[in-house]
């Protein structure tokens, strides 16, 4: 089944994160609570850690896309 | 609060330092963590240090480029420079202002007429003395800043000026703001030296209520293997940055660099070359 992976709001007043870093490539096994991906906003970094077990399946953005929060970026096989 | 003790100057050994105490300790406790730094460039996750740094100059300086984990801008460090470090763990609605109270606090107790400014910088009358900056994982959160004491400002201004041209990039920008040593407002002689100025800080930062540590040898075996793998590694500091295209001004060759190296150029003796080649020999 496929589950979606949503960008999360983390500040209050956030609009948008800079996509840093994608740390699972497409095909490769996740495990639930590893590292996916990294946001910026205000000069913080936050590391996203994986909600599902499974196969990371498409990522809808590339490194340096500024996404809004609440936005589907990728999908994990589960 | 645990005040964890390191000596060390060398910017790679630091960074590593920060990482380890901030992914592998307990939190029962908020850590503080002082360290001052031999002249370095520290750039912010994601930036492209060809668009913030006078790389050449750097190379011709001895200066390190190190990349940090955390946002933001590209700062340089010297020895008149004090950087802090403060470890929690994540609370529901953490921000800035939460780890800035208490450091403008202290300042203002030990003679510093410091407040806060923007976001998260920390400033005199105008002009600016901290910048911070925040890693979040798992449970914990990282707030680091500088601490401008009596920094080579000269060199500073120098360093960050990067070549010219056309570039193409997503990168984190750099803001340049006007920026002040410590040292100038203090009337005394209270502070002679940034040892004296940590030390100041500290105790008004921590107060009483403070454990003092210092990190195992076996600890220090590992920080140092994290040092040499990752901070010390071109993969991590050049190969981390994002992918960009550039023209210098005043040339004809072009390129396009992914993960550090150039994959594309109108000369192509430079293509499979790491950037810093190209910019050492085009941009001088």
């Amino acid at each position: 089944m496929k589950k979606k992976i949503k960008l999360p709001k983390l500040g209050k007043d956030v609009k948008e994160y800079i996509l840093v870093a994608i740390n699972k490539e497409e095909g490769e096994s996740v495990e639930k609570g590893e590292t996916l991906y990294e946001i910026e906003a205000d000069k913080v970094v936050s590391e996203i850690a994986a909600e599902d077990s499974g196969v990371m399946g498409q990522w809808f953005f590339e490194e340096g896309d500024q996404i809004e929060p609440g936005t589907v970026i990728g999908e994990i096989e589960a | 609060m645990i005040y964890i003790k390191n000596d060390s100057t060398d910017p790679y050994f630091n960074q590593a330092f920060e990482e380890y105490i901030f992914e592998h300790s307990n939190l029962e406790d908020d850590i503080l963590l002082l360290w001052v730094n031999s002249p370095a460039l520290i750039c912010g996750r994601y930036q492209n240090i060809f668009q913030e740094i006078n790389v050449p100059l750097a190379e011709e300086m001895n200066i390190p480029i190190v990349r940090r984990n955390t946002g933001g801008g590209t700062v340089y460090h010297d020895p008149g420079n004090l950087n802090y470090s403060i470890i929690r763990k994540k609370e529901e609605n953490f921000d800035y202002d939460s780890f800035l109270t208490p450091v403008i606090e202290a300042l203002n107790k030990i003679g510093v007429p410091a407040h806060k400014r923007n976001i998260c910088d920390i400033a005199i009358n105008d002009m600016k003395i901290s910048g911070s900056a925040q890693a979040v994982k798992k449970d914990r959160v990282l707030h680091h800043g500088t601490l401008l004491f009596n920094a080579n400002l000269n060199n500073l201004r120098g360093l960050l000026k990067p070549c010219e041209g056309q570039m193409i990039c997503k990168a984190v920008k750099s803001i340049p703001s006007p920026v002040t040593n410590i040292s100038e407002y203090f009337t005394g002689e209270e502070y002679r030296t940034v040892n004296d100025f940590a030390e100041a800080f500290k105790e008004a930062f921590t107060g009483q209520n403070v454990s003092e540590t210092v990190i195992a040898p076996d600890i220090l075996k590992e920080i140092i293997t994290l040092k040499e793998e990752k901070y010390e590694n071109r993969q991590w500091n050049y190969g981390k940055g994002p992918k960009f295209e550039f023209q210098p001004q005043n040339s004809e060759i072009s390129i396009s660099v992914e993960a550090g190296i150039i994959v594309k150029c109108t000369d192509e003796k430079y293509i499979g070359q790491p950037a810093e080649k190209f910019f050492k020999e085009v941009c001088k």
